[in-house]
């Protein structure tokens, strides 16, 4: 049977948009018939026994799937310290399929496919995994994983990355390249240049109200 | 009359050294122009990684408060008190070491948590008036072009989101002329007048 790993690099663990994302997508490859185990990074690394675990599930699977956030226009800590420890093992199974998901809570996807993608496919090529596609979500915060939510639960709004990820399963079952393909979570008319402006103001306005409650002012220079 | 303030950032994994010729070479050249320097070795400190909490941007804005235990917070107030940040770090497929990545991420509270459209972009709004300028070098055994090129652009993506007055990265083989070029980056800079 084919194994897939997917390695969850949110530094918010299991309450995170990249375990919703991983929830989904976990569920269309078990449909498909592949065997499939999802690690939290974050649960992994402080523990040398669990990390010399998924060290071994990494050199026993077909498939490794990263599920990360942008984070400074790049990876995570938590998954470049993975990446350098799945170096060190030296060159790897060559027929190891990998593919990563990056979202990111800004819209635009290019944010991610700047440097983000790249990384990733210079550390598939160095470790000798084998590039099977990539996917760049901007918008992020529409899946609203932080809060607990999985993508069933956010109704039309994940309609297109279900279809995606859907995609992505079934590349996966059947060994057919996936394309690298960036998408923006939520409605594509949000990003006209007036609605683009309203949403702005309307972030703005809410981050502003939550420090506000409480007791804090948004822009405190407190260092300065 | 002010001293100008240099942090270096080491970003060296355990057991290497190869940053050290760099390391000393901006230090020697910095104090000899005028510069206050302090070099902090990342992976010898107590830092731990950011959760994500968001408690710096809503609970405290610009102060972490969801690690409390940890040396990260004092290094962050003395990036954003410094003119010039130094980021030293072995070259990772392209990108940062993760003992540098793990404290580039508890910067975090240094910017606002709103955003605004920059070119056509969303990117977070300033905390400060003014930040430092960053200074990147990447050391790597063997130059690769598309390394080379990725490095440069996630110099130029963090820019976009640090507002420094200046930046620069620069990716050096192991073997190069390590302390007559980083005179040569210091001096382009125009950080040693």
């Amino acid at each position: 049977m084919t194994g897939a790993l997917i390695l969850v690099g949110s530094p918010r663990g299991r309450l995170s948009s990249s375990t919703s994302i991983g929830n989904y997508l976990s569920k269309q490859l078990d449909d498909r018939g592949l065997e499939v185990e999802t690690l939290w990074l974050r649960e992994v690394l402080p523990s040398e026994e669990r990390t010399f675990q998924m060290l071994e599930s990494v050199g026993a699977v077909d498939i490794i799937i990263v599920i990360a956030p942008l984070y400074d226009d790049c990876q995570p800590y938590l998954v470049t310290k993975t990446m350098e420890l799945i170096a060190d093992q030296g060159t790897l199974n060559a027929d190891i399929r990998f593919i990563p998901i990056v979202n990111c809570g800004l819209p635009e996807h290019q944010q991610i496919t700047a440097v983000a993608i790249p990384i990733y496919r210079r550390f598939a090529s160095t470790v000798g995994f084998r590039w099977a596609g990539s996917l760049a979500i901007g918008g992020g915060e529409a899946i609203q994983g932080a809060s607990g939510k999985q993508l069933e639960d956010i109704g039309n709004m994940a309609n297109e990355l279900k279809e995606r990820l859907g995609e992505i399963a079934e590349s996966l079952a059947t060994g057919i390249q996936y394309p690298d393909t960036s998408m923006i979570a939520f409605p594509s008319f949000f990003l006209n240049p007036i609605m683009s402006k309203f949403t702005v103001w309307m972030n703005n306005r809410s981050w502003k109200s939550q420090a506000k409650k409480k007791g804090g002012v948004v822009d405190a220079a407190p260092y300065a | 009359m002010h001293t100008l303030k240099a942090l270096i950032l080491n970003g060296s994994l355990k057991n290497q050294s190869q940053l050290e010729p760099v390391q000393e070479t901006l230090e020697v050249e910095l104090r000899g122009g005028g510069w206050s320097v302090e070099s902090v070795l990342l992976h010898e400190l107590n830092i731990r990684s950011c959760t994500g909490c968001f408690r710096c941007w809503h609970t405290t804005p610009g102060i972490c408060t969801g690690i409390n235990d940890d040396d990260a917070e004092e290094i962050t107030k003395k990036v954003i008190n410094s003119e010039l940040v130094v980021f030293l770090t072995p070259l990772t497929f392209g990108g940062y070491s993760s003992e540098l990545k793990k404290m580039i991420e508890r910067f975090l509270g240094l910017l606002q948590p709103g955003t605004a459209l920059i070119n056509g972009e969303t990117h977070h709004l300033k905390r400060y008036e003014r930040y430092p300028s960053i200074l990147a070098i990447a050391i790597t055994e063997k130059i690769d072009d598309e390394e080379v090129q990725l490095f440069k652009t996630l110099g130029h993506r963090f820019s976009l989101n640090f507002f420094p007055p200046k930046h620069r990265e620069e990716v050096l083989q192991a073997d190069d002329d390590l302390q007559g070029r980083t005179r040569g980056i210091l001096a382009e800079m125009e950080m040693l007048q």
